[in-house]
């Protein structure tokens, strides 16, 4: 046998182990993951339960006024100072559960009744304060009942 | 007493928050929060886009689920947030280019209020491709 087979073979040898190596490490890999983030203008809705009254006198009308209900409308993570122009906050769809009126009403503030108000924010304002009253009437007295009620508020990114 | 007027009860701390107000995306993210330290049931709902005067604003009533689902693959439609907890869902535009403008909205009930916070999908034109 010459040297010179013996040392291929050797070779051969060293380079098997060589190769073999990462084959036995068996390196484990994981990874951590993070829930995303959502970078952009957030609304934010946090309400005030009211209460509701009658008129004692004709009990046609079921109202909240004295005792509004309130929401505080937060726009996060504008960018920049700009004005947050375009978003808005509805109240709409006044709803009494426990009687069937002739007129459903909501207002914002001191303003007139309607079936759907718009307020929009302040120029430069992040954050939108605002007292609503319900109405309800009805054409006849409201029978004998507990009645209470709701109001649908909605933030979003009007279009124009 | 002949009329009895339910007081409301008061001061049950509910919130609901939302981004981004706008989908620019076919694809990507919206994220619910829930601020409070009352566990908070959210459900999501699309409403199509109608004209109020010159303002763009959500439709009166929400789509069928049968509807939401032929526009928008977003799930689950239905969860609960735990006390401070926020939840991203990834959301596909399925149709962008025959998909109309509208409003995905996360709707949280509240005892006096149905509060509601919503993106809006100004239509193909303004579409740019997503990432989730």
């Amino acid at each position: 046998m010459s040297r010179a087979p013996l040392a291929g073979r050797l070779a051969l040898v060293v380079a098997g182990l060589c190769l073999g190596a990462p084959a036995q490490a068996q390196l484990s890999e994981t990874q951590i993951r993070y829930d995303p983030v959502v970078l952009a203008t957030t609304c934010e809705l946090t309400p005030r339960d009211g209460a509701l009254n009658y008129d004692q006198n004709t009990r046609r009308t079921i109202s909240s006024e004295g005792t509004p209900g309130a929401v505080r409308a937060t726009l996060s993570g504008l960018v920049g100072t700009g004005t947050p122009s375009g978003p808005v906050v509805t109240f709409e769809n006044p709803t009494l559960i426990g009687g069937s009126p002739a007129v459903s009403e909501v207002r914002v503030g001191q303003g007139s009744y309607s079936q759907r108000q718009m307020v929009a924010f302040d120029r430069g304002a992040n954050t939108l304060d605002v007292e609503t009253d319900v109405r309800f009437q009805s054409v006849a007295a409201f029978p004998d009942g507990t009645y209470s009620a709701t109001v649908d508020v909605m933030c979003f990114q009007a279009g124009f | 007493m002949l009329l009895g007027v339910a007081l409301l009860p008061a001061g049950a701390a509910r919130a609901l928050s939302m981004a981004p107000l706008t989908l620019d995306t076919t694809t990507g993210y919206i994220q619910t929060a829930n601020p409070t330290q009352r566990s908070l049931k959210v459900t999501l709902e699309v409403r199509l886009q109608i004209m109020d005067g010159d303002m763009a604003v959500p439709a009166a009533k929400p789509l069928s689920e049968e509807d939401f689902l032929k526009l928008i693959r977003i799930r689950p439609r239905s969860f609960t947030l735990a006390p401070g907890q926020k939840r991203s869902l990834p959301y596909k535009i399925l149709d962008p280019e025959a998909t109309p403008p509208l409003f995905l909205c996360s709707v949280a009930n509240h005892s006096f209020y149905r509060l509601r916070v919503c993106s809006r999908w100004a239509g193909p034109s303004s579409a740019k491709a997503g990432r989730p």
